[in-house]
């Protein structure tokens, strides 16, 4: 603990590379540490500001890490173990009954016919849960990276809509498009198609049968907005400070109803925000909810997109 | 369709299987499979049969994908061949690592079985990726 008097502030100021405004709510940074005998440590810095008679004094805390590092560090390893370990069986398996359901086999009674398809279905959550959960552990680590090339967002935008097309069929739920813009980003388009595919899917699974999904694209100032509308039950009041948290749901027995693992919102937002942009959302009580993306439009003079490829879903290296 | 003769290497077998069914639901895709890499290199080795198309897993005990990519490279009759990665998914960094090495394609595991030999030809067709 280190109490620094009015005057003593700016060496560690300049040192942490922070303004006197900053401190004044309180601020905490990761920071490396040195021991006496030369050896690095990680240490969390807690700085806080106090007035008193003689002035401002800050207040710094510092702790050492090390073992909370650690296990982290190991935490990750077995969450990406793990998850490696689980993909080889489920290879197998979602190509087996993929097969089978797929006819490759032969025609199935339809009862074996219905039954596989279940299995299949279930495979392939199974599948989407455990990359989101290697999405979330690159997150945290700090290990997701980028490939990103100036590209058309209408066209990543419409490739979404292809690819969900069926999974909307099945569930009687329509999409419109509404493209009056099309402005050109710097992304990674596997991910941003991930991000919009989420939030598409996320809007067709709450809509009631018989409904539409409204999609527009469209220029926001120095902005491209997406604005991606269903007519569902809209976010409940209560869930709307934690939609975008991990595993968060509206409540258990959404899990089971929707078949989401609750990890996709927070994913897609930190994708968005790494892209300089950003996700929000309005919601109506029973009238359903609007989310938007809001993604930086490149100067006129980049504006060479990237056509982006069409291929199955399934076989595209994300 | 032209006959395309396939080589599948991969260490599980259970996968071996369900990719040689997926491949052959193309009636003139013809597969065989190597349970190793250097399983992969006697076969290679022998002239009697030439695949014209190499999909190799990545990640194999021993000698690995890209290993042995880089032997059967040393292979005069192998040179040219068009090998493809098969791999759990990857981040974009690491597919460019993959297709730097001189693979044309990179197709993600789990796999879609059903449209698995029309990647391989998009693939193979599309000269890029």
């Amino acid at each position: 603990l280190l109490d620094l008097g009015p005057g003593e502030h700016r060496p560690v100021l300049e040192r942490l590379d922070v303004s006197p405004d900053a401190v004044a709510g309180g601020l905490v940074r990761e920071i490396t540490a040195r021991r006496a005998d030369g050896a690095r440590f990680p240490t969390d810095l807690a700085l806080g500001a106090m007035e008193l008679p003689d002035g401002r004094h800050l207040v710094a805390m510092i702790r050492d890490i090390s073992d909370r590092k650690r296990a982290e560090q190991l935490k990750d390893e077995f969450v990406s173990t793990v998850s490696h370990e689980l993909r080889t069986p489920l290879t197998s398996i979602a190509g087996s009954l993929g097969l089978l359901s797929g006819g490759a086999a032969g025609p199935l009674p339809p009862k074996a016919e219905r039954l596989t398809e279940i299995a299949h279905a279930n495979c392939e959550r199974l599948i989407r849960l455990i990359n989101d959960i290697l999405d979330i552990q690159k997150i945290e680590s700090g290990n997701l990276r980028f490939d990103k090339a100036p590209v058309s967002l209408a066209q990543l935008v419409s490739r979404s809509v292809e690819d969900l097309r069926g999974y909307g069929d099945g569930l009687g739920v329509r999409m419109t498009l509404d493209l009056r813009s099309d402005p050109v980003i710097l992304a990674d388009s596997d991910r941003m198609i991930q991000v919009i595919t989420n939030l598409l899917s996320n809007a067709i699974k709450f809509s009631p049968t018989g409904e539409t999904v409204e999609l527009v694209l469209e220029r926001k100032g120095s902005n491209g907005r997406l604005s991606i509308r269903d007519h569902g039950p809209g976010v409940p009041e209560a869930f709307r400070d934690q939609i975008f948290s991990k595993f968060a749901q509206a409540d258990s027995t959404d899990t089971r109803q929707k078949g989401g693992t609750g990890l996709g919102l927070a994913i897609s937002k930190e994708i968005v925000e790494r892209h300089g942009g950003r996700v929000s959302f309005e919601s109506w009580a029973g009238r359903g909810a609007t989310f938007q993306v809001d993604l930086p439009v490149l100067a006129a003079g980049l504006q060479r997109p990237s056509v982006a490829r069409k291929g199955p879903p399934m076989g595209e290296v994300a | 369709m032209s006959r395309l003769p396939v080589l599948y290497v991969d260490d599980e077998p259970d996968i071996r299987e369900v990719a040689a069914l997926a491949l052959e639901i193309d009636p003139d895709i013809e597969v065989r499979t190597a349970s190793s890499g250097s399983a992969a290199l006697d076969i290679l080795k022998d002239a009697a049969w030439r695949p014209a198309a190499i999909l190799l897993d990545v990640m194999m005990p021993a000698l690995d994908g890209p290993g042995a990519l880089a032997l059967l490279r040393e292979l005069p009759a192998h040179a040219d061949t068009p090998v493809v990665f098969i791999t759990a998914r990857v981040q974009a960094h690491e597919k460019e690592r993959l297709l730097a090495l001189g693979a044309i394609g990179v197709i993600a595991k789990p796999f879609d079985p059903m449209t698995l030999a029309a990647q391989l030809r998009a693939i193979l067709g599309g000269g890029a990726r």
